[in-house]
Order: C-alpha cells, then sequence, then structure tokens
C-alpha cells in the first residue's frame, strides 16, 4: 500500500460499490479471526507479520471478484484468498495486511454433467456439502481431503491436492477438466490443460500466489456398489510397511489406504470409543463394482495371512473407516495438537517412521505417526504430538519439531506437503529448481504489482520488509530451549 | 483476563483444546445465514482464547460488544458439538458464557426480560400463574379434578403451551391421549412453575436453581415417580440441565411425552382410525442431538394407520435447526425466520404437506414462519396429530 495511499473511508466506499455494505468487515473482532489459520503459531513469530487484514470481503460471484482484484492491483492493496482457512501453513493468513479475500459465498454446484460424469463448481463450496447433494443424485467424487466436513474444493487444488480416494483415482489436479481463474490483474480466464500463459497447471498447488480460483470442472463416479473395509495389526512396523507397499501396487488398489504406529494407537485409545489393539495398525479400504471390491479384500487376506499379522475386529474397521475425518481427535490431550508432515517414497517409510522415533527420545515427547498411501509410491507422513500453547518457552522449543520432523522425510528422499508461509524457504526443493524457477516468472508476469497472497511460497517475507532466512527458526527456537533450560 | 463462570462450568481449557478444524462452521445454522467467522463456533471459541490468554488488543473494552451479541446469534442446536473432532462440550460452552454476559451485565433485553418476568410470576410470559392452566378452558372437567391430586405420573405442561393460546390444542391433545390410554396421573396447575430452562438461555444460570427446587418438592409432594412433558425444553431442563449445570439430581423418571406415547402405543393402549397423511417428522435439538430421543417420535408416526413417513435429507444427528431456540426468535427475529424457512424449504423438497416435530417451541415457530412466508405446510406437534387419529 506503500506509494498509492488510501484511507479506510475511501477504501469503504470503494468495496462497497462492488459487494456492498453487508459484504465488507473491518470490524476489529472479524479482523482478528481473519487474521490466523489452523496453526497455534508461537507469538514471537506471529509478531514478524502484519497479520491483521485491512477488511475482509465477500464476493458473491466470479465478477465481483474480478471488480475486487482489479481495484486492489491498481492501488496495490495485497489480497489474500481464502477457503475456509483448514490449512495450516499460513496460505490464508495476511502477511502484509490488505484485503482477506473470502470465497464463502461462492458455495454453488454450477452444473452436474451426467454423461461423463463431471461437476462444475464454485471454488467455495466445502465438500461435505458437494458429497451430500451429490449423493442426491447417485454421484458423488473421487477423491477429497480428510478435512471434507469444512474445507473447500478451491482450498484444495491451491495446496496438498491428495487425501481420501488419492491412490485408486490420483492427484486432484489429475480430475480436473477446467478451471475459472481471476488474475492478479483482475482479468477472468477460462482453462484447459491446453491453455497456454497461463497453463493451468500454475495453479494447481501455488496457495495463491498466482491468482484467484473462481470454480472448477473435475470428474466424479456413481455411487459406488460396494465399500469394504479391512484392518490388521502388527507389534513390527516394518511389516506394515511392507504391507502397504504390496497393497499400494495390486492389481486392484485400495481407494483409502492408512496406517497409525503404535504410540499414535495408544493416544487414540485414550479418546475414543472403540479400542484398538495397541499395535501399529493398518486400513485398507475398497470401493468399486462388488466383484472388484471382492478381489481387493480376497487379496488382503493372502496378504495378511504372509506376513502373519493380526486381523482386526469389525467394529474397529467400521469405526476407523468413520473416523477418517477426524484424524484431530486427540487434540482434548494436549490442549494443543501439533504435526509435522512430509510425502516420502513408501519404501523409505519403515527409515523414516524409525528417524521420527529418535526424535521421541531427543525431545522426551511422545510422537504419533499417521500416514497415508497416496500413489503407489509415496506415502504423506504426519508426525503428531501434543503440547499446550499456554506455557510459552516450552511450547516454542516443542515448536521446532514440526520442523525436525519434516527434515528426516527429506533426508529419504521426500518433498514437504506445502510450503505457505512457514515452509518458504522448501519451495524450491518441493517444485525442483527449474519448475520453482518457472513459478517465479510466471509471478513476475502475472502479478507484476506482487499483490497476490504476498510475502508466502517464494519467501516468507516479514513486516520490517527483510525474509525470514531458513535457518531463523532453528535459531530462535534453539534461543527458546536454551532460556528454557536456563530457568 | 479470567471468566469465572467459564472456571465454574470447568470449560476454561476447551478454547485450546480446539483445534480449528471449522467442521462446525459449515453446519451452524447462524454461520449459514450470516457467514462471517464471528458468527461461527469455532470463531467465537478462538476468540475466548485471545480473551483468557490476554491477547485481545482488540477494543478499549474486554469484552467486544460485537461478541456479546454473537453469543446470541445462536440456537444452542448442538450441532457444533455433535460435529466436534475434539469432543467440546460446546452447548454447555455457550450456556457457560452467556453466564458470563449475564454476570457482566451483557445481556440483550429479551434475556433481561425474561429473567424479570421469571422473578415476578414465576412463568416467562409476565402473566399472573394463577392463569397457568387457561390452556384447558375448553377441557376443564377433565383436567380440573386431576390438578394437584396426587399419582406416579405428572403431566409437566410448561410455559409455552400453558400461556400460548394458538397452540393450547398441544395439551389438549395431550390430555385426550393421557385419558384414552387410561393413564393416572396429575397436573401441578398454578404450582408448576418455570423449569428453569429460559434462564439458562438467558445467561441466568443460576436463578433456574429456586424454580427446580420448587418444582421438584412440590412433584415429590404429590408422589410423583415419573414426570412427562412435551416441551422439548422443560425435558432438557429436567433431565440434564438440573443435573449437569444446577447440580440437582431430579431423583424422579423423566419422559419426554414422545417417549411416554411411543410406549402407549407399542402396548396396545391406544385405538386409531385411518388417514392418509403424508408427514415427516422435524427432529427438534432439544429433544434429539441434546437428548437422543430420536426413535420414537418415528415409531409412533410409523405406527399410525395411512401414515406416510418420509425422511428429509438432514434428519437425527444431522437434523438442521428451526431456528427457534436459544432465544433467538426473541433476539434476532428475521434470522431466526430465514433458518426456519430453509428448514420448511427442505420438508418441501421432499413432497410432505406436513411436518410433525415433538417440541412446542419448533411448532409454534414453524408455524409462524410457515404463515408469514407463505409456506403451504403444516405443522403439527406428534400429540395434536396423534389426537387426531384417535378412535
Ligand atoms: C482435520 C484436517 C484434515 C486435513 N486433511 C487434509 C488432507 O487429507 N489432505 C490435504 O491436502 N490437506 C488436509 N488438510 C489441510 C487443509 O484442510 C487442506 O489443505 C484444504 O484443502 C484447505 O482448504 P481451505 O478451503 O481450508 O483453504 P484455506 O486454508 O482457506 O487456504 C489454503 C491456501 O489456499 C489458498 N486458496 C484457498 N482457496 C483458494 C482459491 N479459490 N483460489 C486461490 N487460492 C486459494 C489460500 O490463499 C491459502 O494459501 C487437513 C486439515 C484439517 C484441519
Amino acid at each position: 500500500m506503500s506509494n498509492t495511499y488510501i484511507t479506510m473511508d475511501e477504501l469503504f466506499a470503494h468495496l462497497s460499490n462492488i459487494v456492498g455494505e453487508e459484504d465488507i468487515s473491518e470490524d476489529p473482532l472479524e479482523k482478528s479471526l481473519y487474521s490466523h489459520d489452523t496453526a497455534p503459531i508461537p507469538s514471537f513469530l506471529s509478531k514478524l507479520f502484519n497479520m491483521q487484514p485491512a477488511a475482509i470481503v465477500r464476493p458473491e460471484n466470479v465478477q465481483e471478484v474480478a471488480k475486487v482484484v482489479e481495484f486492489a492491483f491498481h492501488r496495490r492493496i495485497p489480497i489474500v484468498p481464502r477457503g475456509a482457512g483448514t490449512w495450516a501453513l499460513g496460505g490464508s493468513v495476511p502477511v502484509k495486511g490488505g484485503l482477506v479475500l473470502d470465497l464463502v459465498k461462492l458455495n454453488r454446484i454450477k452444473k452436474l454433467y451426467s454423461d461423463e460424469p463431471s461437476v462444475e463448481v464454485e471454488a467455495g463450496i466445502v465438500w461435505k456439502r458437494l458429497m451430500d447433494q451429490l449423493s442426491g443424485e447417485g454421484y458423488t467424487v473421487l477423491s477429497y481431503p480428510t478435512s471434507a466436513p469444512s474445507s473447500t474444493v478451491g482450498g484444495w487444488i491451491s495446496t496438498g491436492g491428495y487425501g481420501i480416494g488419492s491412490l485408486k483415482f490420483g492427484y486432484f489436479g489429475e480430475q480436473i477438466a477446467e478451471l475459472e481463474v481471476v488474475s492478479p490483474q483482475g482479468r477472468i480466464q477460462r482453462l484447459t490443460s491446453g491453455s497456454e500463459e497461463p497453463e493451468m497447471k500454475w495453479f494447481f498447488g501455488t496457495e495463491g500466489v498466482l491468482g484467484v480460483i473462481t470454480s472448477l470442472k473435475f470428474k466424479i463416479r456413481r455411487k459406488p456398489e460396494k465399500t469394504a473395509v479391512c484392518a490388521l495389526y502388527s507389534s513390527e512396523f516394518e511389516t506394515v510397511a511392507n504391507l502397504l507397499s504390496s497393497l499400494a501396487k495390486a492389481e486392484v488398489v485400495p481407494y483409502l489406504l492408512k496406517f497409525m504406529d503404535r504410540e499414535l494407537v495408544e493416544l487414540k485409545n485414550q479418546v475414543s470409543r472403540v479400542k484398538i489393539r495397541e499395535e501399529n495398525f493398518l486400513l485398507a479400504a475398497y470401493e468399486g463394482p462388488a466383484s472388484e471390491v471382492t478381489r481387493g479384500v480376497n487379496y488382503f487376506g493372502e496378504e495378511f495371512r504372509k506376513a502373519k499379522a493380526k486381523l482386526a475386529e469389525e467394529n474397529v474397521c467400521t469405526h476407523e473407516w468413520e473416523e477418517r475425518f477426524n484424524p484431530m481427535r486427540i487434540s482434548r490431550l494436549g490442549p494443543t495438537l501439533l504435526a509435522g508432515e512430509v510425502v516420502v517414497p513408501l519404501n523409505r517409510l519403515s527409515a523414516t517412521v524409525g528417524g521420527i522415533k529418535l526424535l521421541q527420545k531427543k525431545y522426551g515427547i511422545k510422537l504419533g505417526v499417521e500416514g497415508y498411501v497416496v500413489s503407489r509410491d509415496s506415502a504423506l507422513v504426519m508426525a503428531v504430538f501434543l503440547t499446550d500453547e499456554r506455557k510459552t518457552l516450552k511450547y516454542t522449543t516443542q515448536f521446532a519439531l514440526i520442523k525436525d520432523i519434516t527434515d528426516i522425510g527429506l533426508r529419504q528422499g521426500g518433498s514437504p506437503y506445502g510450503i505457505g508461509l512457514w515452509n518458504s524457504f522448501y519451495a524450491a526443493e518441493k517444485y525442483g529448481t527449474e519448475y520453482f524457477e518457472e513459478l517465479k516468472r510466471v509471478k513476475k508476469k502475472l502479478d507484476p504489482r506482487g499483490i497476490m497472497n504476498p510475502g508466502k511460497f517464494f519467501e516468507a517475507s516479514t513486516r520490517f520488509g527483510f525474509p525470514i532466512p531458513p535457518r531463523f527458526y532453528r535459531l530462535s527456537m534453539a534461543v527458546g530451549a536454551l532460556v528454557n533450560r536456563l530457568i | 483476563m479470567k471468566l469465572s463462570m467459564l472456571e465454574h462450568f470447568n470449560m476454561a481449557s476447551e478454547p485450546w483444546v480446539c483445534s480449528q478444524c471449522g467442521y462446525c462452521r459449515v453446519i451452524c445454522p447462524v454461520f449459514d445465514q450470516l457467514a462471517w467467522e464471528s458468527t461461527a463456533p469455532r470463531g467465537k471459541i478462538y476468540y475466548m482464547k485471545l480473551l483468557l490468554g490476554g491477547k485481545h488488543s482488540l477494543e478499549q473494552r474486554p469484552f467486544s460488544d460485537k461478541f456479546a451479541e454473537r453469543v446470541f446469534q445462536c440456537t444452542l442446536c448442538g450441532h457444533c458439538k455433535e460435529v466436534c473432532q475434539s469432543k467440546i462440550d460446546l452447548t454447555k460452552l455457550w450456556t457457560a458464557t452467556r453466564a458470563e454476559l449475564g454476570n457482566r451485565g451483557l445481556l440483550p433485553p429479551p434475556a433481561k426480560e425474561i429473567d424479570k418476568a421469571v422473578l415476578k410470576e414465576n412463568n416467562i410470559f409476565s402473566m399472573p400463574n394463577s392463569e397457568r392452566t387457561i390452556w384447558s378452558m375448553m377441557i376443564e372437567e377433565q383436567v380440573l379434578p386431576r390438578i394437584n391430586k396426587p399419582a406416579k405420573i405428572a403431566y409437566f405442561i410448561g410455559c409455552v403451551s400453558a400461556f400460548t393460546g394458538r397452540i393450547a390444542s398441544i395439551p389438549e391433545s395431550t390430555v385426550r391421549i393421557l385419558d384414552s390410554a387410561g393413564v393416572n396421573y396429575t397436573i401441578l396447575g398454578s404450582d408448576e412453575w418455570c423449569c428453569g430452562h429460559p434462564l439458562i438461555l438467558a445467561g441466568k444460570t443460576f436463578s433456574a436453581n429456586r424454580l427446580a427446587e420448587h418444582n421438584l418438592r412440590k412433584l415429590k409432594e404429590l408422589g410423583v415417580e415419573k414426570l412427562v412433558t412435551n416441551c422439548a425444553g422443560c425435558y432438557l431442563a429436567f433431565k440434564h440441565e438440573y443435573p449437569t449445570l444446577l447440580g440437582i439430581d431430579p431423583e424422579i423418571e423423566i419422559e419426554h411425552f414422545s417417549q411416554f406415547l411411543s410406549s402407549q402405543v407399542n402396548g396396545g393402549r391406544l385405538k386409531f382410525k385411518p388417514r392418509t397423511t403424508v408427514v415427516t417428522y422435524h427432529d427438534p435439538c432439544e429433544i434429539g442431538r441434546l437428548g437422543g430421543i430420536y426413535e420414537e417420535p418415528r415409531q409412533i408416526l410409523e405406527n399410525l394407520p395411512g401414515v406416510k413417513l418420509l425422511e428429509m435429507p438432514y434428519n437425527r444427528e444431522r437434523s438442521n435447526c428451526c431456528g427457534g431456540g436459544g432465544l433467538l426468535k426473541a433476539t434476532n427475529r428475521n434470522l431466526s425466520f430465514n433458518i426456519a424457512e430453509k428448514r420448511l424449504k427442505e420438508a418441501e423438497e421432499i413432497g410432505a404437506a406436513n411436518i410433525a416435530t415433538a417440541c412446542v417451541a419448533c411448532k409454534l415457530h414453524m408455524t409462524d414462519v410457515a404463515a408469514e412466508r407463505c409456506a403451504k405446510m403444516a405443522v403439527y406437534d406428534i400429540a395434536e396429530l396423534v389426537a387426531e387419529f384417535l378412535a
């Protein structure tokens, strides 16, 4: 906002001309609620940024989005696209003030195509709402994040895009046929896989730094004829890891293939209605035509017998399938739940989990590991631990664990799952130097004034103008740890 | 900052337990209408965390006026509690927060009025409580002999049924049903006082103790072993709020009328004549999500000859609120009407011409909204519908 000073009154007047007064808020309470996401950030970190937006704006359709963005472009006002704010890497949090562009009102299903089943939706629609409505018509989506009860479709393509169903149906981006975006200069564009400058794929996983996605058309499917859930226990994690590999490469791949290690099972049992045997746990859910599901289940049976694992009880299978949306159940034990996540090659899973377990000793904290096989050869690993945000010093020290967890995965040939604000120093690593350089070029071209979700992804730039150097967190948290030890 | 009511109800750590996953946002009937974070459960709980953590550099005053307003923009439908993955007892948290506002003198006018009315007359309408049997005007000869007569079963009418002329048909029907089934029961008459539930909603939790103690004493004097009521709020108060919020054990069995009625129907104590009716059942939040009663009302409806029962897509635990609860109708009329209108549309879309419910407040509210917003929908309390089928 440096060289085009604008008063709050002017800002309000301009914006209300576009979206109407009832869809702008400058209320202090409201602003404080749009200045964070799910991550409880230690205060010394959040103080480095200007997280309070000047206002929150809720456009109702793509034209309004375009007008707001165009206005922001002319006046050099930062724009932060926001779905449901369920991500944890700071993507929807302003770091340089400006406008939060809340897409909550872009929540319609535009069209259902039944011949080659697909659906066109506005980007702010919540997965669960979409799935409910499709269900009424006999359809469902191919894949969805475990946060489906709250997160938006646009949010998922802007971030990870892997979750439940990815093993069987692939990355969310692969299901998308068309994207409607508003460029940082306020132009509405419809993109397909053939589009050039901008290419559609640039908007996949780029966390709202290149433009606002306003609607998406993607493949769906008829509701599956059958769903079957199988699960097993083993005292050896190695056994579970090997089974994950073989099940992921089978002729019939599971719809969902996930695991929990013993420590996580122990934690979950403290809050769960249905208790699981306290060992390493593997769950495979098959969906599809009945005959295919039966083949999958049979294969599971053969594999688990060969591995001499123990079959889980039916009520456990049902319960854990229903629980797939609730990875944060155990937060009550904290009260703060933190997680480090990283994508690793499936054949390095055991080594990754082993490495994470070593951190347990170093920090003297229990780490539960959970993971999802998201493709035939990779798994998304999440290590969770419980802490207490109210105990500032200890919390600050333990916060560093998140980075350590990621680093262990990276050493095993993995890559970070998301970038946002807090992982920006990993961006080149995630995308590869070449593609990352291309994205930088694209950013400069599409967003010459740098208004679109600034201060993230490419660098974590603070309110003081300088970016956070990669080692910063470690350093400051090490200081935190030292102080902690001294007192 | 200390929030003493949160401490009193052992809820002061809950804002930290919340992981901000937002599952409570999508299903919240108020967020659905207003769509600001501050209207969503997760937004309110985050603000409490800011307050409790001393990080609220928001306004000069510790409690934002906006926040006080938002706390009452809530129907206390319990849907947030239902979906909370961290299992936070959110209805209790909202109740505690209202009590906190009460302590700080930040209640909205309707809440203050209810408190005043109950203090003066022991009912929420400020009517002389001696007129509490006014609903029975047309059936005095059946009702008067029952008043204050010792019996094992008591029928608790509740303020809303007792004083709202246009739903007097609910207690009337209930009496017809009880009489047809040959039940021996008592009615407290003007010794029946407000159950206290409206005060709990109004942030005056502890004013409810006096009422609870009075009602329970009267019931015991008459040798009552089981209380039956068709008011979902009264049911919730006696069954759950007395023990968990007021620390009072009612020491008698508490049944919602739908539970009692279902056992009468199952026991073959009622004879019905057939009537072709297409009906859907609306789960009242206060006996459904908050009371766990889902199947009994449905069993009753399925036993009525000629009734076709349709389900709305959102039913039982996932039922959408009618918008009439939590004092919302008094504090934010338009909002509560908009919520109801949406629920009426849901019923319309599945082709139901009638809604049956098991809550006097839901019945009243949906009827009002249907009339004002031209929905062609007849709304019945289950007692009214069953009475029409009596042979
Ligand atoms: C319980 C739980 C489970 C989760 N499970 C998964 C999972 O299985 N897989 C997974 O990948 N993630 C998961 N997540 C993380 C998160 O929910 C997902 O990343 C989700 O897709 C984010 O969607 P959102 O609508 O909340 O986006 P937000 O958090 O609002 O935004 C995320 C980022 O995307 C940008 N953005 C959002 N919408 C748009 C748009 N329309 N146009 C441009 N940019 C946009 C924002 O600027 C921001 O940078 C989980 C989170 C929780 C709390």
